[in-house]
């Protein structure tokens, strides 16, 4: 945790319509994967979205690899950086895998002598080498997923955020996937919204958890499967180590919060 | 699945360029399929409304021009609309927003397809038609610039089209707007006002008419420049930057003035005296027409040859068969019936036809009201139809019921040929307003 944070939150607010999904978060993040958890409704996407520069926020500070996403030219500089794989991945079917992909690579400015190695090899890294030339179309859910993947790493990020990356994937592309973000993560920060706590137990290195729009906990994989206490069954794993802890943090958050003073609660309530 | 994401080692060399995202959208989706679907709906029109507009550029020019206006422009307009509610679709929205390219380069590379395609596809059947007139006239040229300011104006609707089909979510909107689109720019070709030469789909009937040389590239900039002013309001971002579009915004308002200042009835329209001059035959009575025409002048001589031996040097016959803009100018002149309307690839398919019609006009007198009543009206209608279909027999099931005439038919053909000309003589000098006046065969 000494390399300078690329991902500075401070007091974070959004909200849609009167609900406030993120309220007040502080968070910074530095290279290495990251998992988001949380349950669902808990932000976890509000809060990529906003990372992603998709949304806007009520109110708070955003600053993105050392910019701020509130200037205009800021902004446009850091989503050069930038790599998102949003929940709902929407593509062109008629286009090819290539295509899409070097679509995406102009859109995010990368140099033109240099798309088209950049094309094959994200492509490559997602193992879709071989329906290159594909179109988008003819591909299973798994594989526009890994188009998707694809078209979010062609810039080759340094900040890279994945929104339920794994879904539509079968165990061993998922397998493969965690290898390829491990890879990500040694250079690029990394952050991998998602529900699936065997996801962070093979790849993160660091998990946030939020929950109802505030951070419950901050930590290591190692500090999260702690909190979850020994197990009586010698042949538990680190995934059941990681779900206990993750519901050990939310329980100990909740219980935070009732102790609270109720006028406090209430305030909170209707911000 | 069976791939899994282990990289394979691909041996083969990386592509010098990444597959262009203009020529992509070009290529994929339904771009091409638009400019297809334009350039059949010009060719089945063309060929639906027959083969007459082909001897003249005129006519082929203006056929074309409404096609493009009246059917193109909606079609361009809801195809675009379709385009442009892609993103909304196929869920692209969200991860377009994250790019760090401009808006208005990522709509300029979108609306491509919806603009550009069905250009092409009005292009290339404005340029078949032209081909296919070009063996049939007689003189003048095609009036490119319209045509230009066609595959302009239709450009301009599918952009237009493809802006509506972002903003609006409503799946049906894109083929509502097209009916939309085609009653709108029906009723602007149609109106009286000056306003109609705004539009791209407004007609002009004259065949020796040229347009003045600024109105094509002064209706490109108005539809041009409305279009752009549209897509930089919409596609300029920061907000501050908007203030760009009033740069073609005000091309386009200039240009409109411009075409708002031409004559109300004739718009930009003006004789063509290299059009309109008269080609006349060497017969007896003459047969001229306008140069336009000029390939048809042997088959109409040879259509009136028959009716012309009958009329040579008869007293009261015509001087002159006269066709065209000039009509009847001296005396002796008789308006001849536009040969154009019956010719194909200038033939005449029905001379005989085309004949009677000249019989017709021949014997036609302006009558004031209160004329041709009397007791002997009927009378006078029957030898009128008599000498008519004497002359220049009706092709059968085209012509009115002849029983009536048939006994002064049956009259003149029992007379000799000095008498059928001193009838003929009679009749021709005759006032037919006047039943009364009418001679008895």
């Amino acid at each position: 945790m000494n390399q300078p944070a690329t991902v500075a939150v401070t007091g974070l607010t959004v909200r849609h319509r009167r609900t406030v999904a993120l309220d007040a978060l502080d968070l910074s993040l530095s290279p290495g994967i990251h998992g988001l958890l949380g349950p669902n409704g808990a932000g976890k996407t509000s809060l990529i979205r906003v990372l992603a520069t998709v949304a806007a926020p009520a109110s708070g500070r955003v600053e993105l690899l050392g910019g701020d996403v509130g200037s205009h030219g800021e902004r446009t500089a850091i989503r050069r950086r930038l790599g998102y794989l949003p929940q709902e991945f929407g593509c062109y079917p008629a286009f090819t895998v290539r295509e899409f992909v070097a679509y995406v690579a102009w859109l995010k400015e990368v140099p033109a002598d240099r798309a088209a190695a950049a094309v094959e090899r994200a492509v490559e890294r997602v193992g879709l080498a071989d329906r290159i030339d594909a179109r988008m179309k003819t591909l299973s859910g798994g594989m526009v997923r890994r188009a998707g993947i694809a078209q979010a790493i062609v810039n080759e990020p340094e900040l890279l955020l994945l929104d339920e990356p794994t879904a539509g994937l079968d165990p061993e592309q998922r397998v493969d996937f965690r290898a390829l973000l491990r890879e990500l993560g040694t250079e690029a920060t990394v952050v991998v919204s998602t529900h699936l706590v065997e996801d962070v137990a093979a790849a993160c290195t660091d998990v946030a958890l939020i929950e109802s729009g505030v951070l419950a906990f901050r930590g290591t994989t190692a500090e999260l499967a702690a909190l979850g206490g020994e197990s009586g069954d010698p042949g538990d794993s680190t995934t059941n180590a990681i779900e206990r802890g993750y519901t050990a943090a939310l329980r100990a958050h909740r219980d935070r919060l009732a102790a609270r003073p109720a006028g406090q609660r209430a305030k909170e309530s209707l911000r | 699945m069976t791939t899994t994401l282990t990289p394979p080692r691909a041996e083969k060399p990386a592509p010098a360029r990444a597959p262009a995202p203009l020529r992509t959208e070009l290529r994929r989706g339904l771009g091409p399929w638009t400019g297809a679907a334009v350039a059949l709906t010009v060719f089945v029109t063309m060929y639906g409304k027959g083969l007459g507009w082909q001897g003249r550029w005129a006519d082929a020019t203006n056929l074309l021009h409404v096609v493009a206006g009246l059917l193109c422009g909606p079609l361009a307009l809801a195809a675009g609309c379709w385009q442009g509610g892609r993103d909304r679709r196929r869920r692209t929205t969200e991860l377009w927003e994250s790019v760090p390219r401009s808006p208005l380069r990522r709509l300029l590379v979108s609306v491509a397809p919806s603009a550009l395609w069905p250009a092409a596809g009005l292009l290339l059947a404005d340029a078949v038609c032209l081909l296919a007139t070009w063996p049939y006239v007689s003189a003048g040229r095609p009036f490119l610039e319209l045509l230009a300011a066609d595959a302009v104006a239709v450009a301009a609707l599918g952009a237009l089209g493809h802006l509506a089909g972002r903003v609006a979510r409503w799946r049906l909107t894109a083929p509502l707007l097209g009916i939309v689109g085609y009653v709108a720019l029906g009723l602007a070709a149609y109106t009286e006002g000056t306003a109609r030469w705004l539009g791209p789909a407004g007609e002009h009937q004259f065949s020796w008419d040229r347009p003045v040389w600024w109105y094509g590239p002064v209706s490109m900039a108005w539809t041009a420049g409305l279009t752009l002013a549209v897509l930089l309001a919409y596609g300029l971002r920061p907000a501050r930057l908007r203030v760009l579009a009033l740069v073609p915004l005000a091309v386009a308002v200039a240009a409109a003035g411009l075409i708002l200042r031409l004559p109300q009835d004739q718009g930009p329209w003006r004789p063509d005296p290299a059009l309109s001059r008269q080609i006349c035959d060497d017969g007896t009575p003459q047969i001229c027409l306008t140069a336009v025409d000029e390939a048809l002048l042997p088959e109409v001589s040879a259509a009136l040859a028959p009716l012309n031996s009958r009329l040579k040097g008869m007293p009261g016959a015509p001087a002159r068969w006269v066709g065209g803009i000039s009509g009847p100018a001296l005396p002796g002149d008789i308006e001849l019936p536009s040969p154009r309307q019956d010719a194909v690839r200038n033939r005449l398919v029905r001379p005989d036809l085309y004949l009677n019609s000249a019989v017709n006009w021949l014997f036609s007198d302006t009558c004031q009201d209160g004329d041709g009543a009397g007791p002997n009206a009927e009378r006078s209608w029957a030898i009128h139809l008599a000498v008519t279909e004497w002359l220049a027999p009706t092709p059968d099931d085209y012509g009115p019921d002849t029983t009536g005439a048939q006994p002064y038919i049956d009259r003149l053909d029992a007379k000799s040929p000095a008498e059928q000309r001193d009838y003929l003589t009679r009749y021709l000098a005759a006032n037919t307003c006047r039943p009364d006046e009418v001679p008895i065969p």
